[in-house]
């Protein structure tokens, strides 16, 4: 192979031409254009480029490598090409987050209509799930009436204090901070709306989170002070729903759906939760709660359906015993990744398409 | 997901002046005179009880209230925008939605 004295920028664009055929999977444009191809060199014929993708969870990963791969050795002057996988999740923070949380990228709330559902079980494990994929992530459990949020990730390290930064201990790799650490295990939380409004500002604006891919915010039920301080203290990226398949928990859930609609907050999607039971002896599958009927409310609603999670056993074992079913390597695991894939990937398409939150500007 | 077919502004300029100037996502501007828009305030207690703005300089100052300025206005989650006044009142939380809706203009006050 004779190599001509081209000009390197040649090189370059043939090579980002070719890679143009390649598409990001949610956001339905070209890598190029969406300007995900980085660190492009070119040597001699040998080829070397990141993908960074906005999805750390993306599950089709291998088949945008290997496609790009394929696309770039059709030049017939590459020699040797090296092609990684990376990501940078995308951001649109506001005026409000830039000042509370500035360097945590996304927000995201997990809520549901009613209790019991299997809220805070979701938070933990897709927190736990988005650290497994390598993102930063931070837990916050804003749930100050049941706040399980500590017995689901377990770890016993208390927050420590230093000047007037609290700092979050570190429970599987996700930064956390709960009222359940403040507070002895007996008391419970008879506050009024001004003090919880206060504690939302303090868990956001005085906890040293640093820089965070994510943070998933346990929310309590229902439709709130919290909710609604949550939503007026910053631009949240988005909502997660939590709900059980009976009509019962949707119609209560709708409720918590429309309340996120008129404070402008994008819903990611729902979860149903509790979607089947398979016996541990005979293997039998049940429909104990019913099925399906979270994933049929989605598409009535035109809401992205992001997952469903089976009643197990081993899922609340290891919920009591503070050991994230996200990270087991068995299908329990592989449902709470899927979801946090799902989850990943609308925050992606949020950012990429949500109106921006207007600044204020003299 | 719904945000996109509503209406949000998407330029937002306050001057001492002038009042504030909005420039909406659907293409709609106006400029909101600062006394109008306390006027307008949604709270509970200025629902109740309107507050008396002046709009005019009062001749005799020692003896008149200061005329209504704007002293600043911060974001709201997604979806309203707070203000804060020169009689340090606060309490107000306009959503887009009500912005909108209270818009000045002659087309908007037309209809």
């Amino acid at each position: 192979m004779v190599f001509l004295e081209k000009d390197k920028s040649i090189y370059k664009s043939e090579v980002l031409k070719a890679l143009k055929a390649i598409y990001d999977p949610d956001l339905q444009e070209d890598i190029v254009s969406l300007d995900l191809v980085k660190n492009l060199t070119i040597e001699e014929g040998v080829v070397t480029f990141t993908i960074q993708l906005t999805n750390p969870a993306c599950p089709v990963k291998d088949q945008i490598k290997e496609k790009a791969e394929n696309a770039v050795r059709k030049l017939d002057w590459v020699k040797e090409l090296f092609v990684t996988m990376g990501f940078k999740v995308s951001s649109q923070q506001g005026a409000q987050a830039r000042s509370l949380i500035p360097k945590v990228s996304n927000t995201i709330a997990v809520a549901s209509g009613k209790g019991g559902v299997g809220k805070s079980t979701v938070a933990a494990n897709l927190a736990a799930a988005l650290m497994n994929c390598g993102a930063k992530v931070g837990l916050m459990d804003a749930d100050v009436y049941g706040p399980s949020i500590p017995t689901l990730m377990g770890g016993s390290q208390a927050p420590q204090v230093v000047g007037n930064r609290i700092i979050p201990p570190v429970v599987h790799d996700v930064k956390m901070i709960s009222m359940g650490y403040f507070l002895p295990k007996d008391e419970a939380v008879i506050w009024r709306g001004p003090m919880l409004h206060k504690m939302i500002q303090q868990f956001l604006g005085e906890v040293e989170w640093g820089s965070l891919d994510y943070l998933v915010i346990d929310l309590p039920p229902g439709t709130g002070d919290i909710q609604l301080s949550l939503c007026q203290t910053i631009p949240l990226t988005g909502a997660v729903i939590v709900s059980t398949p009976q009509d019962l928990a949707l119609k209560v859930a709708s409720k918590a759906i429309t309340m996120f609609n008129k404070l402008k907050t994008p819903i990611l999607g729902i979860v149903e939760n509790m979607s089947f039971y398979i016996c541990s002896h005979c293997g039998e599958r049940d429909d104990i709660f019913g099925h399906g009927g979270a994933q049929e409310a989605s598409r009535e609603m035109g809401l992205p359906f992001l997952g469903e999670i089976p009643l197990s056993t081993e899922i609340r074992l290891r919920s009591d015993s503070g050991s994230p079913t996200a990270l087991s390597q068995n299908q329990h695991g592989q449902v709470f990744q899927s979801i946090a894939s799902a989850v990943a990937a609308q925050i992606s398409i949020a950012n990429h398409r949500a109106v921006q939150v207007p600044t204020i500007e003299p | 997901m719904v945000q996109n077919n509503e209406l949000v502004p998407t330029s937002i300029k306050l001057s001492a002046s002038g009042g504030m100037a909005v420039v909406w996502n659907d293409g709609h501007a106006a400029t909101y005179p600062h006394a109008y828009l306390r006027q307008q305030c949604p709270c509970a207690i200025c629902r109740e009880t309107p507050p008396e703005v002046q709009t005019v300089p009062d001749p005799f100052p020692i003896l008149g209230k200061n005329l209504i300025g704007l002293r600043g206005a911060t974001p709201i989650g997604r979806y309203a925008i707070q203000f804060l006044w020169n009689d340090q009142h606060a309490e107000g939380i306009y959503s887009y939605a009500y912005l909108r809706e209270i818009c000045p203009c002659k087309s908007c006050q037309g209809d």
